[in-house]
């Protein structure tokens, strides 16, 4: 390697400040790993430039959108909707391989696919999303989830928790569970409740859904609750964490769901278990042993590995939720703070936004909606106040964040996979 | 190809460098950078503010208006959702770098 590349490549990976760092010759190479919000959206932002090849690593042809998911098990529209090729980010210029990655060697920034095939990059930005902790559950697995889904990755499991639900017969149970936090989407659950409690009321009155859930507080809960009594009253119970309401077992035979406290019997049961960050990544260390992985607040860098950036649901940043929302504007961030790099600045931190919104029907939605900025340390809330859609907000409130939340949603997904 | 030591102008375009960066004086606090604040608005403005579906362009209006706009919506009016609970995590330099990226963007 001549000195020039070698230098190039410290800058990238943080170690150089070097205004020579253009005299490679040769694009460095950015390997990125899935084709989610982070993932996406970072290789759409730098597929292009002359300096850059991009690789990007997804396991699936077609993404299934987590956001809007819930709108397909409530009837609101068809999985159509929530899914999308990766057409256009070849064409944008990324190369695209399909293929499972099975490790990372985080000091060669190297990645393995299932085929044995190892990839070396000079810079990584991982955003595999999270893993699910099996064994925090008694009975749950891989296996058992095909007839108790999370449907907490959209896809083949969202089909199955809507066939179910299409197949139930009027009257019957439906039990949710919800698992202690940190997890991906907080608000997610209870947008769920709420949309699943919509098909019911429209086409099974009779049927009642049990919230089984380990959390005794939750995103948005004032908002959600007047929803349910004005929507949806007394379809609704739940078990808060406090009255042990936390799933311990599940008999996927007999639909038996146990809590520490009383056993049901569901006719369908959604359980979502805990989470961490992507198993790939705890394997190869970069949580630090916490479940999640730490990065700092200005291009969301490895505290682990340098030159490995950390997107979305698997990183530990600080305020941001784990939404889809944050992980699109951590990308932005990361592809600014790899550009600055590349041209020889230091990468300079400005303030990130996360807007969430929920659907409790399709005519009534609300939101949290937060400014962040990133500190020395991590990235901070700003105000902590006055966050949400106000309380007893009229209908045509609700009518319009219902109205944005579908404008979002065909914005974001048409940068980055239109 | 690649001129030895000289960012493309393709980067240089991608980074946009807070012009505070080149022009303040050794008195004036460098400004905000405009287009690394602005990144925060495309998912639900469009790219480049260029508007997305229900929420309006914001791309090549008049810069004056633009920052009035952003502070008027700092405090809630009937109508109004999410921007007032945003715009008041921004201050007024950083609305001013925002009004004035936005205004700089062909529509
Ligand atoms: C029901 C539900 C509703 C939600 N609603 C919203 C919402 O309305 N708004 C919002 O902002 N957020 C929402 N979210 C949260 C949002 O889905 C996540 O925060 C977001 O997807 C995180 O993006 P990511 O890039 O970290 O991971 P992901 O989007 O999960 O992307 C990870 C990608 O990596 C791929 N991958 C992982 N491991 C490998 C591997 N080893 N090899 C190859 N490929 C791999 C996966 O196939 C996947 O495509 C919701 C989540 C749920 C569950």
């Amino acid at each position: 390697m001549n000195t020039g590349r070698r230098a190039f490549l410290a800058t990238l990976a943080g170690g150089l400040a070097a205004p020579a760092l253009l005299r490679a010759g040769t694009a460095a190479h950015v390997i990125v790993l899935g084709a989610g919000f982070g993932g996406a959206t970072v290789a759409r932002l730098l597929a292009g430039v002359p300096e850059l090849r991009v690789t990007l690593i997804e396991r699936d042809a077609t993404i299934h959108t987590c956001p809007f998911s819930n709108g397909v098990l409530g009837g609101l529209w068809p999985m159509e909707r929530i899914a999308f090729d990766l057409v256009a980010l070849g064409r944008a210029g990324v190369r695209l391989i399909r293929a499972e990655a099975t490790g990372i060697d985080p000091e060669t920034r190297s990645i393995s696919l299932a085929d044995g095939t190892r990839l070396t990059g000079d810079v990584m930005v991982l955003a595999p999303g999270i893993s699910f902790d099996w064994a925090a559950i008694e009975g749950l697995s891989p296996a058992t989830a095909e007839q108790v889904p999370h449907a907490w990755k959209a896809g083949r499991q969202t089909e199955i928790l809507r066939e179910q639900l299409v197949a139930m017969e009027d009257g019957g149970l439906v039990v949710v569970g919800i698992p202690a936090p940190p997890f991906r989407c907080p608000p997610g659950p209870y947008e769920r409740i709420s949309l699943i409690a919509h098909y019911l009321k429209t086409n099974k009155p009779a049927s009642k859904i049990l919230v089984l859930d380990a959390q005794d507080a939750f995103s948005k809960q004032p908002l959600f609750e007047e929803a349910w009594a004005s929507l949806y009253p007394g379809m609704i119970e739940r078990v808060p964490g406090s009255a042990s309401g936390a799933v311990m077992a599940v008999d996927a035979g007999t639909m038996r769901i146990s809590t520490g406290f009383d056993d049901v019997t569901a006719a369908v049961a959604n359980i979502i278990p805990p989470q961490r960050a992507a198993r790939i990544l705890t394997d190869a260390g970069l949580d630090d042993g916490l479940g999640w992985c730490p990065v700092e607040p200005v291009g969301f860098e490895s505290r682990v590995a340098p030159g490995i950036h950390i997107l979305g649901d698997a990183a530990l940043q600080g305020d941001m939720p784990k939404s889809a929302f944050s992980a699109n504007g951590q990308a932005r961030a990361c592809a600014r703070a790899i550009l600055a790099r590349l041209a020889g600045h230091e990468p300079q931190g400005a303030k990130l936004l996360n807007v969430c919104y929920s659907l409790t029907a399709p005519d009534y939605g609300f939101s949290i909606a937060d400014v962040y900025e990133p500190g020395p340390e991590k990235v901070s809330l700003v105000l902590s106040e006055g966050r949400t859609t106000a309380l007893g907000a009229s209908a045509e409130t609700h009518a319009a964040e219902a109205e944005y939340a579908r404008s979002w949603f065909d914005t974001i997904t048409s940068q980055l996979y239109g | 190809m690649i001129k030895p030591g000289k960012p493309s102008i393709f980067i240089v375009m991608l980074l946009s460098l807070p012009c505070g960066m080149v022009l303040a004086g050794p008195v004036q606090p460098p400004l905000p950078d405009g287009k690394a604040l602005a990144e925060a608005c495309f998912s639900c403005h469009g790219e480049g503010g260029r508007g997305g579906g229900r929420i309006p362009a914001l791309a090549g209006q008049d810069m004056t208006g633009l920052q009035q706009k952003m502070l008027a919506l700092r405090s809630p009016s009937p109508g109004s959702t999410i921007m007032p609970r945003l715009m008041r995590g921004y201050d007024t330099d950083e609305i001013a770098a925002l009004a004035d990226y936005f205004a700089g963007v062909s529509p």
